[in-house]
């Protein structure tokens, strides 16, 4: 299976699983989770269910390309719900059986993994999956974001793509992954790898990057208390990127990095925070679609 | 009679889980059941990854009836003329009965009236109804969690419940999930079976179960593991590495464990073997093989004479998908191997003495300079070790080596990505450019002990880097403000502490830690003005730092409190303690000798009966010789002149050098003993506050004198008798 057929294959097996299909968010970011799509559909009473390909940049992982199973750019998919459905697992299992995976062919399992967002304030508790003894899946229930309880608890699902794709194609290198048959997933984004490493780890300038993320963080903290948390969620991802660019470089050490994430931290609990005031303010319009959501689920 | 199922039916546990709930739900269960007065065969607690299970056999079907016998007021008062009163009334209402049921019969202390109660029994079905609900909702583990819209906490979402007394479905229900969980009997098979199997009796569960291929019986499939990873490593002539934790997680990670035999690509046996194995047992939970001639060099480079290229892995899926399963788990070992010989390669492809320079760009801590500077900080001081330790040139030329490229793999990309093998990584790297063995051997080293009962450095060089490493830590920790409180010990300052008493003691080394603090934090303040710290402060602080970690670590150790006290607690001077802390705990284990052997008693209570009477004179601590301050002349009982004899035989000893000057001491002090008793009691004893000043004085000095010089053992006064 081609990689983009991946993610059509995952696209329309959770759409009839009544999930939105959205599209990546445009702000650089760590992962999948820290869409506004996720961070913010995950706080609250009103019920959400979504699916999306993330594109996320994580710089230290970055290897000039070299290394045949490590990227500083690579894709999740995402799947959030909430509130969590019963037998979520076999759903999830059930993906796996539409993208080619026969579990009776496997050792499928799900191992204890809890996931812990620092910088988020965000914490769950789950599973990695293992296929035959390779991660391919996070598995998390939320319980909490942005430093507020998730009540309902949302579950998120996140395939690490290219993982899949390599195990579903058989390569041994994610430059070989085939993108649609005719291009190599390296043909496409191994020039854009060269690039960022370069970037990440040589040619960006340390103290610009900390200015920036002075200013950054100053947007973020204005639009707090302005109240107005989306924009705000911007510059809070923002702030995240640069802090991860700034590790790439090793000029953070190991208390300004406690420092840092404390700060972080504490704008996305202002975020969380407004963000519900703000849906509140709404009187949560999504509730009243609550029967509609979980209908389509039903029918699927 | 019987059996009672319950099957609490889970998402996946975590793999520790069934540790800690089998034992509580086992003593809830029992308890329970006691108090309820139903009697029962045996209790079994079991679990897999999705479900936990308890199972009662010969179980009473109810409680017996159970008839007991009230006593109620004095019959006076609840008969009038034979006419029940409002007492009357009272008891019988509640004891359920009308008066008329009441009897009044004797006791001791006059006629009283009595009910016979008839409490009825009550079925198991019933009770247990009320019952299950709390088994589940009192256990207790780490990170419950919450889902969907419910409240209930658990460890993992409960999906279903079966409570079966033989086949009769016991109809419980669990609130707070989402969705509501009532109980029936159905259960559900391994995941690869996944159809609900309805479970026909309680009796019958473990087959039932088995047919839809899970082994229910924990211990039973812990067996079962172990039997097979035994059995393939005698095939392939080798040894399983499996220890206790990872054989438990193996346990509780499948329903059907299936064992399967990996290979990997002999070249991987190029890499080092403790990554080898930290990525087969704490990254893929494999068991790796050793060769039955393994040559375990904590320093090769390669893992060529020690690993098998071959590993275990305990599956969970089903025998007809052995293959592709195998070929799975090799394929994910291969890549996590080809990432980390990636890191070899690229770490190898620089000197270490070139990575040592990159420490300059890591920060250590905030106003601590780089790990560059932390690592000539541990230079300064190693050059001071050597000289006050007066080590031999071959060693010191060894140590200063070693320090001087201890750190540099601290940003390898090895030890990025393995952590816990920092040092491990920098050791074998040493030797493969060149370096001498002992120089990466106290590389390696100098990590510990990495924690309480960890190994200690073996190699003089090792103990000497490890010493300096810990100093370091606490001198800047300290010297930045921080200080460990309560739980909170960011730094591990607490384990630096004890870990530097640990390699002195067991190295058996005389180091002057007052010395060496007064010059160093003098060094430190210099180096870091900016912490504008007061030299002897610093030192007084860490002091009484390393005052309480010897305190802890003898306590930890099994020591009396007392003795322990004795020798190192508040009433000893902190300049005796540090200027050699391998000296206070010879005397420790002195104390705890003559404790053993039962001489210590006597000593205790001469000399603590001398010290508490010494208080009322004014002889000096420090003087320790009777020739200037007791005078024979003033002598009227020989117990008085016996009791000079052993204080003028003691003198010598205290100013002995020998390292046997407190086992001579306590020798005396034993020998002494009686002699030193017959001046306090007896018919040679004398009356030490004497009308006549100067004899008193004279006394006075005798006493002192004993306490002063017994006091170069240990503060006696510590001592509980």
């Amino acid at each position: 299976m081609h990689f983009q057929d991946i993610i059509t294959t995952l696209n329309s097996f959770w759409a009839d699983q009544g999930c939105l299909l959205l599209q990546p968010y445009d702000t650089e970011k760590g992962a999948g989770t820290m869409s506004p799509h996720t961070v913010l559909r995950a706080i609250g009473p009103e019920p959400w269910a979504v699916a999306y390909p993330e594109p996320c940049r994580r710089p230290t992982d970055g290897r000039y390309g070299d290394n045949p199973n490590r990227a500083q750019h690579y894709f999740q998919y995402q799947v959030l719900i909430k509130p969590s459905p019963d037998g979520i697992q076999e759903t999830y299992l059930a993906s796996l059986e539409s993208l080619g995976v026969c579990t009776a062919d496997h050792d499928i399992r799900f191992v204890e993994d809890n996931w812990e967002s620092p910088t988020l304030g965000a914490w769950g508790v789950g599973w990695e999956v293992w296929l035959d003894g390779m991660e391919v899946t996070q598995f998390t229930y939320f319980q909490q974001c942005g430093g507020l309880d998730c009540s309902p608890v949302p579950i998120e699902i996140t395939y690490g793509i290219e993982r899949l794709a390599m195990y579903l194609q058989n390569v041994e290198n994610i430059w070989d992954l085939s993108w649609n048959g005719k291009r190599s997933y390296g043909d496409i984004w191994l020039s854009l790898e060269k690039g960022h490493c370069h970037f990440n780890f040589e040619s960006s300038d340390p103290s610009r990057l900390k200015q920036l993320f002075d200013i950054y963080e100053a947007e973020a903290s204005d639009l707090i208390a302005k109240q107005l948390p989306t924009p705000a969620l911007d510059f809070v991802l923002k702030c995240s990127h640069t802090f991860n660019l700034l590790e790439a470089r090793g000029v953070i050490s190991v208390t300004e990095r406690t420092a840092t994430i404390g700060r972080i931290r504490s704008l996305a609990r202002g975020v969380a925070e407004a963000w519900l005031t703000e849906r509140e303010a709404m009187g949560f319009p999504l509730l009243n679609n609550k029967a509609l959501v979980l209908g389509q689920a039903l029918q699927s | 009679m019987s059996t009672l199922l319950v099957e609490i039916g889970t998402e996946e546990l975590p793999a520790d889980f069934a540790r800690l709930a089998l034992p509580q739900l086992e003593q809830i269960v029992n308890r329970d059941l006691h108090g309820l007065r139903l009697s029962y065969g045996m209790i079994q607690c079991t679990s897999t990854p999705r479900r936990l299970v308890v199972l009662v056999e010969d179980l009473a079907s109810a409680t017996a009836d159970l008839e007991e016998v009230r006593k109620g007021p004095p019959a006076g008062q609840a008969f009038k003329n034979g006419v029940p009163t409002q007492a009357a009334f009272g008891f019988a209402k509640r004891c359920g009965l009308r008066p008329e049921d009441l009897e009044i019969r004797e006791t001791p202390k006059g006629p009283f009236v009595f009910a016979t109660v008839l409490e009825q029994g009550r079925s198991a079905m019933e009770l247990l109804t009320d019952q299950i609900p709390e088994w589940i909702g009192s256990l207790q583990g780490r990170r419950f969690m919450r889902w969907g819209e419910g409240e209930r906490r658990f460890s993992r979402p409960i999906r279903w419940l079966v409570a079966l007394l033989d086949e009769q479905i016991i109809p419980v229900c669990l609130d707070g999930s989402d969705p509501e969980i009532c109980a029936a009997n159905l259960s559900r098979g391994h995941r690869l079976h996944d159809q609900a199997v309805s479970i026909p009796s309680a009796g019958s569960y473990v087959q039932t179960l088995a047919d839809v291929g899970v082994e229910v019986d924990r211990q039973k499939r812990g067996t079962l593991i172990r039997q097979a990873i035994n059995k393939a490593a005698a095939g392939l002539e080798a040894c399983p590495d499996c220890p206790d934790d990872l054989f438990e997680e193996l346990t509780d990670l499948v329903e059907a464990p299936l064992l399967l035999e990996g290979a990997m690509a002999e070249s991987y046996l190029d890499l080092p073997a403790e990554v080898l194995s930290t990525v087969m047992r704490v990254h893929q939970r494999y068991v790796p093989l050793y060769r039955l001639d393994a040559v375990k060099d904590p320093l090769a480079l390669d893992a060529k004479s020690s690993l098998l290229p071959r590993f275990l892995c305990i599956s969970n899926g089903l025998a007809d998908a052995s293959d592709p399963v195998r070929r799975g788990n090799e394929r994910v070992l291969k890549a996590r191997l080809a990432d980390a010989e990636f890191f070899v390669e690229a770490d190898r492809s620089l000197a270490s003495i070139e990575r040592r320079k990159k420490l300059a760009h890591v920060t250590f801590a905030e106003g601590l300079g780089s790990l560059l500077d932390r690592v000539e900080r541990m230079e300064w001081l190693t050059d001071v070790l050597v000289e006050l330790l007066d080590l031999s040139a071959e060693i010191s030329v060894q140590v200063r080596r070693a320090v001087h490229l201890c750190k540099h793999d601290l940003v390898s990309q090895m030890v990025g990505e393995f952590p816990e093998l920092q040092g491990v990584m920098g050791a074998k790297y040493l030797l493969a450019e060149g370096e001498p063995r002992e120089v990466a051997l106290a590389v390696l080293e100098h990590y510990l002990p990495r924690g309480a009962g960890d190994a200690l450095p073996e190699s003089e060089s090792g103990a000497v880097l490890a010493l300096a490493e810990r100093l370091e830590l606490l001198l800047s920790i300290y010297a930045k403000g921080d200080r460990p409180s309560g739980s909170s010990d960011p730094y591990a300052l607490r384990r630096a502490g004890n870990g530097l008493l640990q390699i002195l003691w067991s190295k058996g080394w005389q180091l002057n830690l007052l010395a060496l603090l007064q010059r160093a934090t003098n060094h430190w303040s210099k180096l870091l003005p900016h912490l504008k710290v007061t030299p002897s402060n610093l030192a007084a602080e860490m002091g009484e730092f390393l005052r309480q970690r010897m305190l802890s670590l003898l306590e930890e150790a099994g020591t009396d409190i007392d003795l322990a006290q004795a020798v190192a607690g508040e009433t000893v001077l902190i300049d005796r303690l540090l200027s050699d802390p391998t000296d206070a705990r010879l005397r420790v284990d002195l104390l705890v000798g003559m404790r053993q052997t039962g001489k210590l008693l006597a000593v205790q209570a001469v000399v603590t009966r001398a010290a508490r009477l010494a208080e009322k004179g004014d002889l000096p601590a420090t003087v320790l010789s009777a020739a200037e301050v007791v005078d024979p002349g003033l002598f009227e009982k020989p117990s008085e002149l016996e009791m000079l004899n052993v204080l003028n035989a003691l003198e010598p000893i205290t100013k002995e050098s020998s390292s046997e000057r407190y086992r001579h001491l306590a020798d005396g002090l034993i020998a002494g003993s009686e002699a030193l008793a017959a001046f306090f009691d007896g018919d040679q004893s004398v009356m030490v506050m004497s009308e006549d000043l100067a004899i008193r004085a004279n006394r006075l000095n005798l006493l002192s004198l004993l306490r002063n010089q017994a006091g170069e053992l240990a503060d006696f006064s510590q001592i509980s008798g």
